[in-house]
């Protein structure tokens, strides 16, 4: 019986996925296509964006982060279903080159999770496969961007290993593999690190992950003006609907309490069935009908 | 920043009202030296205000003024007597270093009874003393319309004489006047000159906005008092050239955090702050941020509560104490009445982290042991007397312990207690107090949160005295900013709602009994705050302890003796300022209020509260 975990690292390697670096051979994880869509409002929060991570505008749709640059690692905070991530996403697609990674926190979400773990192989000459995290990968390529959704949720002795990367140093520890990763290159803005978080129900960040983490954009309820587009966005044709809609919008007070999502979930609903009324339909996932 | 000069006239553009340009005037005067006898600085104020100036001047930096006249053919003149006003600048150099000061403004009639003194001298604060059109009224003399003629402002020929009397003249001018100015003065000086105007330094880019414009208002009187007073302080110190008012927006957040350890903000913010200015300017191609812009990157980079701090300081002049006038209408100062009123926004803190803390405690795991078969994976470990209790029963199988993770689902009404760090309290000093909630005449009326707190009477102004109030504990009862129609609508009944809800703190027999023993010292405050939360809970209490402190151990006996549970809670759910605000925020306004609504919690009411309000506890409360 093997007393170490034997690790692979001689032989061709077919793969684009798979890498050598120091000396391990790693599977990266695949990055996340972003299919560009128009972003309604939230033209404040663009320009913060923008302005954190200090981005030259060549074009509105073409964003370059000038060399030497060290664009800001920022948090967006905002209650769930208000457009963090597309927000993110749609900033990220704008930046040219750039590949798009991300990880979404939870409780169970472990140190190795984060960075390096190591998984059964499917190929029958190896035991083990390495594999890198989506923020290892981002780490490890040049012009990409992580983005931690749900930080918060995240167990801080998970968190702890963001210390090290989010600051001067750009590096993390595999205790695994008894290895430091540092950044792919010396150029500060080919690495993007950026997080978002719902405060109510969950704990707060650590401190010394929190401080790291700035500036923090609120992420905050859309103008009735901007819902009215996106709902319009949604079902662009059928007056009836959006008629239907905004009654129950207006009476019900849903710009103060509702969610985007919450809101084009009930459109959703509203499309397929003609014959229940708003308030019912609202009711069937949101507490009495209010959100 | 390159001043101009004209043979031996220097010229020093500035902008009006503006620190920028304040510093850059010293710097200039720090460069051109003038000196005794031989120079001279020429402001651009009329001679007959000569003795008032100078009278406000000896009283700068303490108590700046405003005064403004207009003659009988409708010119207007501003004196400005502020530390951030260009020419007083220039004055207050001149007088230090003995240099002969000459008056070459317009002649436009200055009396004493037209002096204006302003107690808070910039931007939202004196808008809101005077109103925006007196304000405009004012500085309209500073914004220039189209059309108008410099020789109505300078006295020209004067500027001549001067030039020929003196080796030097150093004289502040408007830089909206520099264009008109440079055609006139070959004519007027008729000196031959051996160095044209030069004007491929101009300093400043002015966009002439329409002055009509309300956007323009605040940005025109531009610096915020807060800088003024680090300008000052830098001054005194011999270091006025030194000041950047940029490095000054992060100097004076550091300085607040250094002055308050609870901010505990960390050095990487204060890197963020300043990079974000500097990225704005440049994005933004300008050379001052306005104080909304300021704020706004001051929230990114500190978030809102410490944005809102730094509000306040840098609406602060030296410290000075605030006039904040409340303004009621003459038909509602007839109706006006004393009393104490909670400031609202902490009932809304209150609220929301209620509302938080209880959904905290539901989604709280709760770990439970339990053992089951061995089904592949040894989990916690061989559970060794399950395995041989199931083996004398002859199953020969091995048992593995688990835990599983459950949630517990605990009563929204159930009171919660939170307890604060004494470092700083004297509970000698401490007295209970309650917030209550319900029919403001009339027998509904509850406590909503009852609190153990020294007091601090912070200013009067006004005739109002607003009070802030340091906790050292407290329980909530119920929702505080509930009105009392929806607080009834979370009770199954009347009767449930007065078994859980104390009334109001007076009134209340239970809670009367428990302050009166804590004041006649037969039990502790800590122990009459836990026993009124034990009595009105249903079965238990939830307890939210500052960070690092353990539950003390007295509280497990006057839990078994109430037979009510404890839930613990940890205090790491709140954030820093979150923390900070709930012990620190919480104030209340004794004075003449208009009468209370039908409950104490209308909405209207509490909206227009915080709305007249809000200037006396920015400026006036704690910063």
């Amino acid at each position: 019986m093997p007393t170490s975990l034997d690790l692979p690292t001689k032989g061709p390697i077919h793969d684009p996925l798979v890498i050598e670096h120091q000396g391990l051979r790693i599977r990266l994880a695949p990055d996340q296509p972003l299919r560009p869509k128009r972003l309604i409002g939230r033209t404040k929060e663009t320009g913060l964006i923008k302005l954190a991570w200090d981005v030259n505008i060549a074009t509105e749709e073409v964003w370059q982060v000038l060399p030497g640059r060290k664009p800001m690692s920022i948090k967006l905070e905002g209650a769930p279903g208000m457009g963090k991530n597309a927000l993110i996403e749609h900033c990220a697609s704008k930046l040219q080159g750039y590949k798009f990674y991300s990880i979404a926190g939870h409780e169970q979400l472990e140190p190795e999770d984060l960075i390096l773990s190591i998984v059964p192989s499917l190929d029958a000459d190896k035991r083990f496969e390495l594999h890198a995290s989506p923020l290892l990968t981002a780490l490890l390529t040049p012009r990409s961007i992580f983005f931690f959704d749900e930080i918060n949720r995240v167990p801080e002795r998970s968190l702890s290993m963001l210390s090290s990367l989010l600051d001067h140093r750009r590096a993390m520890y595999s205790g695994l593999v008894s290895k430091w990763f540092t950044a792919a290159t010396r150029n500060p803005g080919d690495f993007i690190f950026c997080a978002a978080l719902n405060k109510d129900g969950a704990r707060a960040l650590p401190e010394y992950i929190d401080q790291r983490l700035l500036p923090t954009i609120t992420v905050g309820r859309p103008s009735r003006e901007e819902m009215m587009a996106i709902v319009q966005g949604a079902c662009a044709t059928d007056d009836a609907l959006m008629d239907r809609f905004f009654t129950w919008y207006i009476a019900k007070g849903a710009d103060r309490t509702a969610s985007v999502r919450q809101c084009l979930l009930l459109l959703e609903m509203a499309k397929r069935d003609t014959e229940t009324s708003m308030d019912d339909l609202a009711r069937s996932f949101m507490s009495d009908g209010n959100p | 920043m390159e001043l101009l000069q004209y043979r031996n006239l220097y010229v020093l553009p500035y902008q009006p009202l503006s620190l920028a340009s304040t510093v850059f005037v010293r710097r200039a005067l720090e460069h051109i030296r003038p000196g005794s006898m031989h120079d001279v600085v020429a402001l651009p104020y009329p001679v007959n205000a000569k003795q008032l100036f100078m009278e406000r001047l000896a009283e700068l930096p303490d108590h700046p003024t405003a005064m403004v006249s207009e003659d009988a053919n409708g010119r207007r003149c501003l004196v400005p007597v502020f530390v951030h006003e260009p020419p007083v600048e220039a004055a207050r150099f001149a007088m230090e270093h003995g240099v002969e000061i000459a008056y070459i403004g317009g002649h436009v009639a200055m009396k004493r009874e037209e002096e204006i003194r302003y107690e808070l001298p910039v931007e939202a604060g004196l808008l809101g003393v005077i109103g925006v059109k007196p304000w405009m009224d004012i500085i309209r003399p500073w914004l220039r319309e189209p059309g108008y003629d410099v020789r109505d402002r300078y006295d020209l020929a004067k500027m001549a004489e001067l030039c020929k009397a003196f080796d030097r003249v150093v004289m502040p001018v408007h830089v909206q006047d520099l264009d008109q100015l440079k055609s006139l003065l070959d004519d007027l000086l008729s000196l031959p000159s051996d160095r044209r105007f030069d004007r491929s330094g101009q300093p400043y880019t002015i966009s002439v906005a329409d002055p009509k414009g309300t956007e323009l208002y605040p940005h025109y009187m531009g610096p915020m008092p807060g800088l003024s007073s680090l300008y000052e302080e830098m001054r005194a110190a011999g270091r006025a050239a030194e000041y950047d008012p940029h490095t000054a927006l992060v100097r004076t957040a550091m300085n607040m955090v250094e002055r308050d350890p609870e901010l505990r903000t960390p050095i990487e913010a204060h890197r963020t702050f300043q990079l974000l200015i500097d990225r704005t300017l440049a994005t933004k191609g300008v050379t001052q941020l306005s104080l909304a812009e300021v704020l706004e990157l001051a929230c990114l980079a500190y978030g809102k509560p410490f944005s809102d701090r730094l509000h306040r300081q840098l609406l602060t002049y030296r410290e000075s104490a605030p006039r904040v006038i409340i303004h009621f209408t003459e038909e509602e100062r007839k109706n006006l009445r004393f009393d104490n009123i909670a400031w609202p926004p902490h009932k809304f803190l209150m609220s929301r982290l209620r509302r938080r803390i209880h959904k905290l405690v539901d989604e709280q795991p709760v770990l439970e042991r339990r053992s089951h078969v061995m089904r592949g994976s040894l989990e916690k470990g061989i559970d060794v007397r399950a395995t041989m209790r199931a083996a004398f029963l002859g199953d020969d199988r091995l048992c593995v312990r688990a835990h599983d993770r459950t949630t517990q689902v605990v009563d929204d009404n159930e009171p919660i207690v939170m307890l604060f760090p004494q470092r700083d309290l004297d509970p000698r000093h401490a007295q209970f107090c309650s917030t209550w909630v319900g029919q403001t005449r009339g027998s509904e009326q509850y406590t909503g949160v009852w609190q153990y707190c020294t007091s601090s009477d912070r200013r009067v102004q006004n005739g109002y005295l607003v009070r802030q109030h340091f906790n050292l504990g407290m329980v909530v009862f119920c929702d505080p900013l509930l009105h009392l129609d929806r607080l009834k609508e979370s009770y199954r009944s009347g009767d449930e709602m007065r078994n859980r809800v104390p009334i109001r703190r007076l009134k209340d027999p239970v809670l009367c009994d428990l302050e009166e023993k804590e004041v006649r010292g037969a039990i502790g405050w800590m122990e009459a705050l836990f026993t009124g939360a034990f009595h009105y809970a249903q079965k238990a209490i939830v307890v939210m302890l500052p960070q690092g402190q353990v539950l003390p151990a007295k509280v497990n006996e006057w839990a078994t003796r109430s037979g009510k549970g404890v839930i613990l809670v940890d205090a790491g759910c709140l954030t820093n300022y979150e923390a900070s605000d709930l012990r620190y925020s919480d104030y209340s306004i004794q004075g003449p209020h208009l009468p209370q609504k039908d409950d104490r919690n209308d909405v209207g009411y509490l909206l227009d509260l915080e709305e007249r309000f809000r200037d006396l506890i920015v400026l006036g409360g704690n910063t």
